[in-house]
């Protein structure tokens, strides 16, 4: 092997890796999930059930998207899969919570009605 | 000063053994532990966070791995993961059993909802039996209240029977019996032992026709004066009242009135019509005790 094709090899190598240093971080797929799932849990009611969660899942994303930036794609990737847990339990927070307000206003309702029926039962002279 | 070198190598290894065991103890490794062994054992976990539990499990497992490669990041990042997977699953069996308490409460609605139509279907049906049972009491006083009527309709003829059996004449003044002057001495008020077969008939009517009434009434022929023919009829009035109570029949249901000379019957130019017009008329009530209309006395 000649010192020159040794030469162009050192080069090609470091074109390479310029190339990737230059390139703009592309967001990995946990990154876009997480966006997406965010996204979501705001619509289900999050801000009101789980804000606590929802603001980490908000603050992991930021953490992934700056380590992005400086290429440290393993700890983005990390950051990204810990926001998109956070963001999944914050829209599973705000689905029970709408269930459980669902359900107390039913038995708020059924013990309304109950009183209501037992006010007009044949015990009362005139229904 | 061998036995103090001997002393630190003995708490250097005690203090080597304390590091090695250190990372087992991990913070957020000791959680994810916790919280994943909290979700297994939830009744619902199986039915409602499945795929949750399954995640969590799995992290928690990436975490241990880590803990024997003694990466502390992997460790906090894996802990951290599966921590919130089981809380994710916890979340969901939270929602499934609010999800039975809807279905719970719509059933408790629906039951509510149909006992009350219940009641008021049976409130609707006693009603209308009571209804019921007030139309039937009223069409049995209304056959008795008929039974009654006839009752009375057939006493009233028994009585017509027996009155007509006393010689009594139906007149537009109700039955009326007449007892002739032959039963009284002559211009006297003193009765003849053959009216006392006829007044004791009229007795024994009345006793047993309790509310039943008479009126007595005198009458005298155009001789006379009309003080002396009033007087006389009074007085023969009276001695027929005074014999109906001394056979039991009260004042109170006799009331005596002589009426003179002005009521004749028969002409007062003959001997006969004038016998005739010289009488004593008994008027009879009805069986309750009320006087056809035109007869007059107190009673009436």
């Amino acid at each position: 092997m000649s010192a020159q094709l040794r030469l162009s090899g050192v080069i090609a190598v470091g074109f390479i890796v310029a190339g990737c240093a230059s390139a703009p971080p592309r967001p990995t797929e946990d990154m876009t999930r997480a966006r997406t799932l965010i996204e979501q849990a705001e619509k289900a009611g999050a801000q009101r059930y789980a804000a606590v969660e929802l603001e980490s899942a908000r603050d992991k994303l930021r953490q992934a998207d700056d380590a992005s930036k400086d290429g440290k794609q393993e700890i983005a990737n990390a950051r990204a899969a810990e926001a998109v847990a956070d963001a999944e339990l914050a829209s599973a927070r705000a689905t029970s919570g709408e269930a459980r307000r669902a359900a107390d206003e039913l038995r708020k309702g059924n013990e309304t009605l109950r009183q209501e029926t037992e006010r007009s039962s044949p015990t009362n002279p005139n229904p | 000063m061998k036995n103090a070198i001997l002393i630190s190598v003995v708490a250097g290894a005690a203090l080597l053994v304390a590091c090695a065991s250190a990372p087992k103890r991990v913070e957020s490794l000791e959680q994810a532990r916790t919280d994943v062994q909290t979700l297994s054992q939830e009744p619902l976990a199986a039915e409602a966070a499945s795929r949750e539990l399954a995640a969590a499990r799995s992290s928690l497992h990436a975490a241990e791995a880590a803990l024997e490669k003694g990466d502390r990041d992997d460790v906090e990042h894996f802990s951290y993961v599966a921590s919130r997977q089981a809380q994710t699953g916890q979340a969901r069996v939270s929602e499934a059993e609010a999800r039975k308490q809807v279905t719970q409460a719509e059933a408790d609605r629906n039951r509510v909802l149909l006992e009350a139509r219940t009641r008021d279907a049976e409130q609707a049906t006693a009603q209308a039996r009571s209804a019921q049972a007030e139309a039937q009491s009223a069409q049995a006083a209304a056959q008795s209240a008929q039974a009654d009527a006839i009752a009375a309709r057939a006493q009233a003829a028994d009585m017509q029977k027996s009155l007509e059996e006393l010689q009594a004449k139906q007149t537009e003044r109700g039955m009326v019996l007449t007892l002739s002057d032959v039963l009284f001495d002559t211009g006297a008020a003193t009765l003849k032992p053959g009216a006392d077969l006829a007044l004791g008939r009229v007795a024994q009517f009345m006793a047993q026709n309790t509310d039943t009434k008479v009126i007595i009434e005198g009458h005298a022929d155009s001789r006379g004066s009309d003080s002396y023919n009033e007087d006389l009829s009074r007085r023969r009035a009276q001695a027929v009242r005074d014999t109906l109570a001394s056979r039991g029949i009260t004042g109170d249901r006799v009331e005596a009135i002589g009426r003179g000379e002005g009521f004749p019957v028969a002409s007062n130019e003959t001997r006969a019509g004038q016998q005739q017009n010289r009488r004593v008329e008994i008027i009879f009530s009805d069986q309750a005790g009320r006087f056809a209309q035109g007869v007059t006395g107190t009673m009436r």
